[in-house]
């Protein structure tokens, strides 16, 4: 067994090598995501509604966790909000899947849509409306011009007002 | 000793993509089909309280992948849950010493993957080497599988066309099963000059693309008549691994999976397997390792594979009548699948492919490259 000194000490033989894991992957959206992102191309909000408990749940899910049961009936909520909760950045750091780095600050804002009942859907805030983001004001989403039914289809939410 | 039972499983059907529907509605509708079948529900005094999952971080390319399927394995409300980061026969194992231990007395265990959502699954496997050295020389479950091929065909004598055989009748026992997945008729002719994959795997040799999730309910010997009334004992179960290092290893015998039969025999008090056994679910992943691993079942003799392909050893003992891994079942939960077809044997109730008079079956998996981990259970009615 090595002594203490020996194990911490520097060896100079210590390389370090560079790899990237990349594996090309392709997810399906199985129809109730696909619902969803549909939805989102022609700015709409679809929610589904659990058969028993009666919840919302946006994005849509096909089964209430809490009940246990499939849920399939959908539901539109929004498309405006209120913000329940928020947080703010101040740190970079790379996006992994663009190896670009966000401006900071930004923020992700916890938003209970119109209609929808406990649940929350998380996006961003525009940068500008940082400064006056507080729990309880109103928001509305920013579309894409483009929208080919993907999470960008909505560029960030903005304050109501 | 106190006995841990299977009382119900339930299959979804496997496909080479099952592109209309995600993991997670596919584990939804195996709930739903073993919930109906035994009424078993979540929670309370009597509902399930822990559940066991399986499945693969990169398979479902995020770490920590029993996360994303909390909801329809029932565990989403405040409920215990482990997973199995390993072959899914392995989390027979881990539910039996759940049960045995008296932590608890019911197991939902579920297991899903779909090897479609990646481009290649032999970019998963390369993944399962350091990042140094084996990654680098491309290594992967494929090529690993051709050296031991090699290894093993010389060692045992086995032919190109016994490997037909193989490949073939596991395709007429597909057709009678209606979970698998790929069923078109092959003549030996077909096999033996298909594309050759990786010297000397032919690709009818290899075991296709496949998607699949696979669910069952285990109890202790006391609450499974609650569920069923046709109740399957785990009476025996081993694991054992090998080395890493493939320059280490005996290829053309499987060591590792010697220790894990004589673990789980010794365990299920058989000491002749050749006599009790008659029916096996082997995970065939490619079709040199049928009569490999019937070896290290200790059902073929030592060396003697090529013979006893020739001799209808498979038959004998009932070889995956489900159509096996060559069939087509993912990865990490062949072994699963293997318990499910079994039950559904020992029970009874496999229809079409059902053997006759079946009392005892040995339930093969393995996970790394060229069977580097092993696990065996037995099950009995």
């Amino acid at each position: 067994m090595m002594t203490k000194d020996k194990r911490n000490a520097p060896a100079e033989e210590l390389i370090s090598i560079q790899v990237v894991n990349a594996i090309d992957c392709a997810f399906p959206t199985g129809s109730i995501m696909g619902k969803w992102f549909r939805g989102l191309k022609e700015k709409k909000f679809y929610a589904t509604r659990c058969p028993s408990c009666g919840r919302t749940m946006t994005p849509p899910r096909g089964c209430c966790a809490l009940c246990v049961v499939r849920s399939e009936e959908f539901v539109e909520v929004g498309p405006k909000g209120t913000v329940e909760n928020y947080d703010i950045a101040y740190y970079a750091s790379p996006d992994p899947l663009t190896g670009k780095v966000r401006s900071t600050p930004y923020a992700a804002v916890f938003v209970r849509m119109d209609g929808s009942d406990r649940d929350i859907f998380t996006h961003a805030i525009r940068d500008e409306d940082i400064p006056r983001l507080k729990r309880g004001v109103r928001v509305r989403p920013v579309w894409n011009e483009v929208r080919t039914g993907s999470i960008e289809d909505m560029l960030y939410f903005e304050i109501d007002a | 000793m106190k006995r841990v039972a299977i009382c119900a499983v339930a299959q979804h059907e496997i496909k080479g993509n099952i592109w209309c529907k995600r993991f997670q509605e596919m584990l939804m509708d195996i709930l739903e089909e073993l919930q109906g079948e035994t009424g078993f529900t979540f929670g309370g005094e009597t509902g399930v309280k822990n559940i066991i999952t399986c499945s693969d971080d990169f398979f479902d390319a995020r770490t920590i992948s029993d996360n994303a399927v909390n909801d329809v394995v029932g565990a989403g409300n405040y409920r215990g849950e482990q997973k199995m980061a390993q072959e899914g026969l392995n989390g027979i194992g881990y539910a039996m010493a759940v049960i045995l231990s008296g932590h608890d007395d019911v197991i939902y265990l579920a297991g899903h993957c779909k090897e479609s959502l990646t481009a290649s699954r032999n970019q998963i496997a390369n993944m399962a080497y350091d990042p140094f050295y084996g990654r680098c020389l491309g290594l992967d479950y494929l090529n690993t599988a051709g050296l031991q091929a090699r290894a093993y065909m010389e060692k045992s004598r086995i032919t190109q066309e016994q490997l037909a055989k193989v490949v073939v009748r596991a395709r007429q026992w597909a057709s009678r099963n209606a979970y698998a997945n790929e069923k078109t008729q092959l003549n030996l002719g077909d096999v033996m000059f298909s594309p050759v994959l990786c010297d000397p795997i032919r690709s009818l040799h290899a075991y296709p693309v496949s998607d699949g999730a696979v669910g069952m309910l285990l109890a202790s010997e006391e609450r499974a008549r609650e569920f069923t009334d046709n109740p399957v004992w785990i009476t025996g179960f081993g694991n054992c691994m090998d080395d890493y290092f493939m320059g280490r290893r005996d290829l053309a015998s499987s060591s590792a999976l010697k220790k894990a039969a004589h673990q789980a025999y010794q365990m299920a008090g058989i000491k002749k397997p050749q006599k009790s056994v008659n029916l096996v679910e082997a995970m065939d992943c490619y079709a040199y390792q049928q009569p490999l691993w019937l070896e290290g079942l200790g059902l073929c003799e030592e060396g003697k594979g090529g013979d006893f392909i020739d001799e209808q050893g498979p038959a004998r003992y009932n070889v995956n009548l489900s159509g096996g891994m060559l069939a087509g079942r993912p990865l990490m939960i062949g072994g699963l699948y293997g318990v499910a077809e079994a039950v559904l044997q020992l029970q009874g109730r496999a229809h079409e492919h059902q053997a006759a008079d079946a009392n005892c079956a040995v339930v093969q998996s393995t996970t790394g490259g060229a069977g580097q981990f092993q696990t065996v259970a037995v099950l009995e009615r």
